[in-house]
Formats: C-alpha cells, sequence, structure tokens
C-alpha cells in the first residue's frame, strides 16, 4: 500500500528525518515504535504532507506522496488521527464526526460507527472538547473510519488513556483489521502492539533500525525495550 | 512586530549585534558615515531644492523617527500617530498665537500635549497587542479628530493660522526662511543623533527584547507594560515636538494635521524607509515627500500611488529601501 | 436646557439602528475574514464603497434596479474579492498578521484613489427603489420604508449568515478550519480554495451593506473609510471571538450613536470610540471576547 524510500524531512531547520525505509503492506496493522523525539510523529506528517520540508520518496500506488499537497494525499485514502487528537473545539461531537469529506466510496456506515462507539451517538450534540479524553480518542478514530479511506494512521492512540480505554482502543483496532483496513500505529508502548500488529519498525534518531515480524516480536521484546526505555 | 514569525524583521538588529562594532553614542563608523553623508546634504540641499519643502521633509523625519522608535524598536504598531501630530500642532499654534507664547515655550506645550495624549493613549492601548492595538489606535486618534472638528479652539476647518515663527531665545530672528532652515537643520541632526543613542541605550535594549519576545522580556524581570508605555508616550512626545516645528514653519495648523492621512503616512515613510532602522525615517520621508510634491497638482493619483507603493513593498521589500542596503552592505544602519 | 424628548429620542433610535445594522453586517465579514485568514481586512471600508459604486453603475450603464444590483453588485465585488486573495494576500499567511493589516490598508488608498480618479470626489446620488418609497408613521416619528426595509433586511442577513457558520455542514468546515487548518486540509479538504472563497465570501457581505447604503448614505469614495474606523472599534468592543456577539454589538452601538444624536449631538461622533475606552478600561478583552 505504501513504501517509503530514502525518506529525510526537516522541521524549520532541524533534519528530522534521516533517510528512513519502511513498507505498509495492504491490509496490515503496522507498528512504529520508538522513544520520544525519534520521528514517528515526523514520519506520519511527513506521510500526509504536512512538514515543511521532505525529500525521498513515498509510494502509493505508483504516486509520490511528497509531490501532493496534504489534501490531495487525503484523496488517494489516507487518514490521519493525530497525537493531540485534533478534536475540533467550535464543532459539536456529530459534527466533528461528519467533517472529514468522504474520499472514496465503502467507507464505515454511520450506523456501524455508532454500533463500534455508542458515547458518541449520546453526546452529539456536545462541544468536541468536553469529551473525556478516552471519548475524544474514540470520535478521532471514528470520523476517519466514515471517510473511505483505507490507509489510517493512528498517533499514539493510547497516550494517557486509563489501562480500561486502552483495551477498547485495543478492541477497536483489531476490529478494523477484521475489515481489511491497513493501519500505520505509532506507539512507545511494546505491550500493547505486540498482539496487534503483523509487523513492528523500531525507530531511533530519524531512521528504522529494525523490522520484526509478530513471531519475531517476543524474542527481541528484551531489545525492543531497551530501545524505547527512556 | 512581535511574534515568533516576524523573523524578517528581526534579522537586521541581529547580524548588526553579531558582529559587534565599535560604537561611539550609538554610532558606528557605518552610522557614522551615513551620517555625516545627511549632515552634508543638509548644507548643500538649500542650493538645490526649496527650503520649506526641505524643512517639511525634516519635520516628517522627526515624526518618522517618532514613529518607527515605536514600530520597529518596540513591535508596537500605531495607526494613531495623527492624534499626537494634529494635537502638538493644534496646541503649539493656540500657545503661540493666543497666549503669545515664545518659539521654544510654544514648541513645549506642543510637544508635552503630545506627550500626555501619548500617556493616555499608550495605558488605554497596551491593554491588548498586535492587530487590536492598531485598531485601538486608529479609532481614538479617529476620536480625536472629532474632537478637533468641533473644538472651538482649532478653528474647526479653517485651523490655526498666521501662527508667527517668533525667534530663538530671543537673538535669531526666525522670520527668514535662511535661519528658520539652519534651525530645523540643526534640529533634525540633533533629533536623529538622539534617537540613534536611544535606540542603541539600555532603554532601547530593552524595548527591543519585548519587541522580539515580551514573555522571556516579563520573565526577567523587566514591566512590560512600563516599558511600553514609556516609548509610546516618548514617541507621541517626539511626533508632537515635529508637529510643532512644522507649525511654526507652515505658519499652519489645520484638520489635516489630526486626519487619518497623516498616520497612514508615516506609516508609510517607515516601511519605505525601513522599519526597525536608524536611516529609514530619512530615507522614507524623502522618497515620499518628493512623491507627494510632485504628484500633487494631480489630486487623488497620491493616494493611488501611495496605495501601491504600500502594496509593493508590503509583498517585496519588507526590510524598506535601508533595510536592503544594510543587507547588501552588511552593516547595520 | 435637557428637556429630553421621547419621540426624539425614540426616532433618532430607530435611525442609529440603520446605521447599527450596518457595523453589524461590516464587522461580521471582519470577523469570518479575521478567524479564518488572520488578516484584519483593511480594506473591508472599500469593498463596502464598491457595493454602493457597483449598483450606481449597475444603474448607470445597464438601467438595473435596486433589486438586480442587490444580486449582482455583490457577485461582482465578491469576484475582486477572489482575485485580491489570489494576487495579494495569500502571499503574506506565513509572515506577521500585521503585515496583512498594511497590505489591505496599502488596497484601500488604491481603491479609493482609483474611484476618486473615475468618479470623482463628490458623492453621488442613488434612488430609493419605487416600491420602498414613501414613509410610515409610528406615532413617535415618521418612518421611511426604505430605512425599515433596511433594518429587517439587515437582520434577517446577519442572522442567516449566523445561522450557515453555525449551524450547517459548511459553516462546520469553516469553523473547524479556523480551529486547525492543517488537519482540516490533511482531511481532504482544500483550505487555500477555502480561503479564498471565505475572504470573497466576506467582502461580499460588505458589498451588500454598500448596496443597502447606496440610497441613504451618498455615494462616494470615502463612505468606505470612514465606516471601517468606527466598525474597528466595534470589533474592538465586541471581541472577534463570536459571530452573535458581533451582531449585537454592531446593533446596539448603532442604538447608542442614535441616543446620543438626541440627547447630546455634539457627542454623537465620538460616542462610539468613548465607549471602545471604557469597554477597554473595564473588560479588556471586549464584551464576547474568548480569554486568551
Amino acid at each position: 500500500m505504501l513504501e517509503i524510500r530514502g525518506l529525510h524531512a526537516w522541521y524549520g531547520d532541524s533534519h528530522v528525518l534521516h533517510g528512513l525505509a519502511m513498507d505498509i503492506p495492504r491490509g496490515r496493522v503496522v507498528s512504529l515504535l520508538g522513544r520520544n523525539g525519534a520521528g514517528k510523529s515526523a514520519t506520519m506528517r511527513t506521510i500526509m504532507g504536512l512538514l515543511g520540508k521532505a525529500t525521498g520518496e513515498i509510494n502509493c500506488n505508483g504516486v509520490n506522496l511528497l509531490k501532493l499537497r496534504p489534501d490531495q494525499i487525503a484523496r488517494k485514502g489516507i487518514a490521519l488521527c493525530p497525537e493531540d487528537r485534533g478534536i475540533f473545539p467550535s464543532l459539536t461531537v456529530t459534527e466533528n464526526l461528519f467533517l472529514p469529506p468522504v474520499v472514496a466510496a465503502g467507507g464505515m456506515d454511520i450506523a456501524s460507527i455508532y454500533a463500534l462507539f455508542p458515547n458518541i451517538r449520546e453526546r452529539g450534540a456536545s462541544r468536541g472538547t468536553q469529551l473525556s479524553g478516552g471519548e475524544q480518542q474514540m470520535l478521532a478514530i471514528a470520523r476517519i473510519l466514515r471517510t473511505g479511506a483505507r490507509l489510517l494512521l493512528l498517533d499514539e492512540p493510547t497516550e494517557g488513556l486509563a489501562p480500561v480505554i486502552v483495551q477498547q482502543i485495543a478492541r477497536v483496532i483489531r476490529e478494523i483489521k477484521e475489515l481489511g483496513y491497513t493501519v500505520l500505529l505509532v506507539e512507545q508502548k511494546a505491550h500493547f502492539v505486540e498482539s496487534l500488529a503483523d509487523i513492528h519498525y523500531l525507530i531511533e534518531n530519524g531512521t528504522i533500525v529494525d523490522r520484526l515480524e509478530s513471531a519475531e516480536f517476543a524474542a527481541s521484546r528484551d531489545r525492543v525495550e531497551r530501545l524505547l526505555a527512556v | 512586530m512581535s511574534g515568533p514569525d516576524a523573523t524578517t524583521m528581526d534579522k537586521p538588529a541581529v547580524s548588526a549585534a553579531a558582529s559587534r562594532p565599535a560604537q561611539f553614542l550609538g554610532f558606528t563608523p557605518a552610522r557614522a558615515i551615513f551620517f555625516l553623508l545627511f549632515a552634508a546634504f543638509v548644507v548643500v540641499a538649500p542650493a538645490l531644492l526649496y527650503p520649506i519643502f526641505l524643512m517639511k521633509v525634516y519635520c516628517f523625519i522627526i515624526f518618522a523617527c517618532a514613529y518607527n522608535l515605536l514600530l520597529g524598536y518596540t513591535g508596537l504598531m500605531s495607526f494613531g500617530h495623527a492624534a499626537f501630530f494634529g494635537m502638538g500642532a493644534y496646541l503649539c499654534g493656540y500657545a503661540a498665537t493666543r497666549w503669545g507664547l515664545p518659539f521654544e515655550l510654544a514648541v513645549l506645550t506642543g510637544t508635552g500635549t503630545a506627550a500626555l495624549l501619548g500617556l493616555l493613549f499608550g495605558w488605554i492601548a497596551i491593554r491588548r497587542t498586535g492587530l487590536y492595538f492598531a485598531m485601538i489606535t486608529l479609532a481614538l486618534a479617529q476620536m480625536v479628530y472629532f474632537v478637533a472638528l468641533q473644538a472651538p479652539f482649532t478653528g474647526g476647518e479653517n485651523g490655526i493660522q498666521s501662527v508667527p515663527r517668533g525667534s530663538v531665545l530671543g537673538i535669531v530672528d526666525l522670520s527668514s526662511n535662511t535661519a528658520l532652515y539652519w534651525t530645523v537643520s540643526i534640529v533634525v541632526l540633533a533629533v536623529l543623533a538622539l534617537y540613534n543613542r536611544i535606540v542603541h541605550s539600555p532603554f532601547g535594549r530593552v524595548l527591543r527584547a519585548i519587541r522580539n519576545n515580551p514573555e522571556r522580556a516579563m520573565s526577567l524581570g523587566y514591566d512590560v507594560d512600563r516599558f511600553k508605555i514609556a516609548a509610546f508616550t516618548l514617541s507621541a512626545a517626539l511626533s508632537g515636538f515635529a508637529a510643532s516645528l512644522k507649525t511654526v514653519v507652515f505658519g499652519i495648523a489645520t484638520l489635516t494635521d489630526v486626519s487619518t492621512v497623516v498616520s497612514t503616512e508615516v506609516v508609510l515613510i517607515n516601511l519605505v524607509g525601513g522599519i526597525g532602522t536608524i536611516f529609514g525615517p530619512v530615507v522614507g520621508s524623502f522618497v515620499i515627500l518628493s512623491l507627494e510634491h510632485f504628484l500633487a497638482p494631480y489630486g487623488p493619483w497620491v493616494l493611488l500611488l501611495q496605495g501601491l507603493v504600500f502594496m509593493l513593498f508590503v509583498l517585496v521589500f519588507r526590510q524598506g529601501i535601508v533595510g536592503e542596503l544594510q543587507k547588501r552592505l552588511r552593516v547595520g544602519l | 436646557m435637557f428637556e429630553l424628548d421621547l419621540n426624539l429620542i425614540l426616532g433618532q433610535m430607530v435611525l442609529g439602528l440603520v446605521n447599527g445594522v450596518f457595523y453589524a453586517i461590516l464587522s461580521l465579514g471582519l470577523a469570518i475574514i479575521f478567524g479564518l485568514l488572520g488578516v484584519i481586512n483593511f480594506a473591508h471600508g472599500v469593498f463596502f464603497m464598491l457595493g454602493a459604486f457597483a449598483a450606481y453603475l449597475l444603474a448607470q450603464t445597464l438601467g438595473i434596479g435596486y433589486w438586480g444590483a442587490l444580486l449582482l453588485a455583490p457577485l461582482m465585488v465578491g469576484a475582486l474579492g477572489l482575485v485580491v486573495e489570489v494576487a495579494l494576500i495569500r502571499h503574506l499567511y506565513r509572515l506577521d498578521h500585521l503585515y496583512g493589516l498594511l497590505l489591505t490598508l496599502g488596497l484601500a488608498l488604491f481603491v479609493e484613489g482609483f474611484v476618486r480618479i473615475v468618479f470623482g470626489p463628490q458623492g453621488l446620488p442613488y434612488e430609493v427603489p419605487p416600491s420602498l418609497r414613501g414613509a410610515i408613521n409610528l406615532g413617535f416619528m415618521v418612518l421611511p420604508y426604505y430605512r425599515a426595509w433596511v433594518v429587517a433586511a439587515g437582520i434577517v442577513l446577519c442572522l442567516a449568515t449566523w445561522f450557515v457558520i453555525e449551524r450547517t455542514p459548511l459553516g462546520a468546515k469553516l469553523r473547524a478550519a479556523t480551529d486547525n487548518p492543517q488537519l482540516v486540509q490533511a482531511f481532504g479538504i482544500n483550505v487555500p480554495v477555502m480561503l479564498t472563497l471565505t475572504y470573497a465570501a466576506g467582502v461580499a457581505l460588505a458589498a451588500v451593506g454598500g448596496v443597502m447604503a447606496a440610497p441613504i448614505m451618498s455615494v462616494d469614495p470615502a463612505m468606505g473609510t470612514s465606516i471601517v474606523i468606527v466598525v474597528f472599534a466595534v470589533v474592538v468592543i465586541g471581541g472577534m471571538g463570536s459571530i452573535l456577539g458581533s451582531i449585537v454589538t454592531g446593533l446596539c452601538l448603532g442604538l447608542l450613536e442614535g441616543l446620543a444624536k438626541a440627547v447630546f449631538p455634539q457627542a454623537s461622533s465620538t460616542v462610539i470610540f468613548v465607549a471602545m475606552v471604557i469597554v477597554l478600561v473595564l473588560r479588556p478583552r471586549g464584551l464576547f471576547g474568548k480569554m486568551a
């Protein structure tokens, strides 16, 4: 679905990605594990076209995404659930849910979304930012399921959430996977992605340092934890 | 201008500080050379150009220095300097004609009035920053305009006319254009040197720190609001001083002096000359006033061209003429 | 000497409401443009003026009357707004917002100068449409139908604008882009085009006001500049955080101005500025301003 080769990116003057390369195959859940500042969010933002300057190649069905604007990238069926969740404070929950335009056919219908996230229906008329952190995270995921995007970029969806909510999110990601979505899951918690992801990439200082199939992950667990330790 | 994205405006100051050449009263060798060049021009100019026009330019240089101190070095954009200019002009004219005060005291009256008004407006306007600050100053000045339109002492549409020139300390009779020219010339050179001195004084450094990063200046223990009010008052006083001189030169103070036209003119002069430069007011005043002088017979074309120049400099030459020059020459001017 | 004539006061307040409608329409457009583009549109007044001149021109050259102008003039001015945003304003989004103010000030001077060169400085007459001639006696005053229409239509226009922004999917996009333009674009919405259209819509709204003002104020090149300064004061008083706040503030200040005309006419031109000072001293963020 996505092949990234020789990706360099800059945040203003600082060089944050150094020749990053990874593959995100269709229908798989791929995790990207690394410490704070390793370049995880920068990778996400570069895929989405939101980082100022980038060179290299992000190939999506024969098109280099680096040549496109963010809205054109979204129209390729890629959707972002940002680290800060990006709930719009001036919009109600329902308005937040319906804001992202449909970019392709085959998005999840609204009944299934409400079935998956019952709270969103109940709190539809509240302002988006009046929701709890967990509810906001659910909303941020729910609204990109509607659009027909097939590649979902989830940036640390469990950050700062209670364990019971984290389990709910894991369940949601499993369901998404069942439905054939492709997911890039950025995380700092190895135990969270262990059972979810098919492929694990480890990132450090803006470059991929290892790639593990899910079968290899348990054996390498110590090394992963060392990499993630602060 | 404040805020992290105001980098274009901060660069000249940074590069000038980085090289740190020897200074005397704020004069680096480069600035001293430019100052002497301007002084030499002042000496030969009356042989080439109308002295009245030159004196008008010199008065506007003082006014523009006052404004640049605020916009260029404190980061406060005022659209209301006509209030200080106009009221300075009126009070100087009123003091000289109705009270019969001598030249020095009339100018002092104009300057003092503008300073008080500046203190009051500064106190009100600093409650908001950035774009709001600009809108507030514009609105306050419009209020002053309407007051001037209705109050009896301004002479309404006629203004205050036949303001006597008087003499300097009772010695130098200013009724001749020559004597007046040399007096105004000495004053403008002195003000330019003073302006340079203020900008490069410890006070000026605090103002620039506030411009670049108000939060940081506050965390360093500076009472940011007080410095802003002080800069605003100083700028208003100097504007009133410029207006008083202008009133003595032309012998009139009118509604034009207090109108929005004057507020936009002084912004334009500094934009063209170079915001946050020492010699920007000099160059800008010459360019803009010459333009207006030659276009004056064509009425509204002045407005059209001013608008074009505004847009051109905002879009293409944000650093102004002197700003571009110091980039080329790699010196702070 | 202060014998308060209630009829006079009521009458002046109704007339003040007419001005209030214009303040509301203009401050509404300013607030929408500022929210999304981060630019204080100093040229807002000249677009108001151009609306009036467009109506005048349509009548003179094509014989198109008031009702046609009410539709066509905003479209013409809106189209000009598109050009202005694409050619000029969009180059400044990455810079300090004060540059946007300077640029639009330059634009305002340019347009006003241009209109003066073409039409001369004096005011031009524009007729009240035949269907709205005449007046109604309200007991305390004789109210021309046209002014009643301006108040009613203006308030409806403001409320319709409020409804579009606060209650429709289109408005939700606008609010979302005001909150976080990057993310909105990452969802597949072409934000640059949205900025252009928003600017055009904002100035078209000003042009509607201009057409409505044409039969009341004389159509002259300076009509925009004088009103925009008052509208700035209105915006400072109301704060730009709330659409409904802009509308209410605009209308109330019109009323206040009318009241001043009846009670203390000399202060009528300054009363809004005095109100601004009082609000700044007591509530620096403005009446409806969001806390920073």
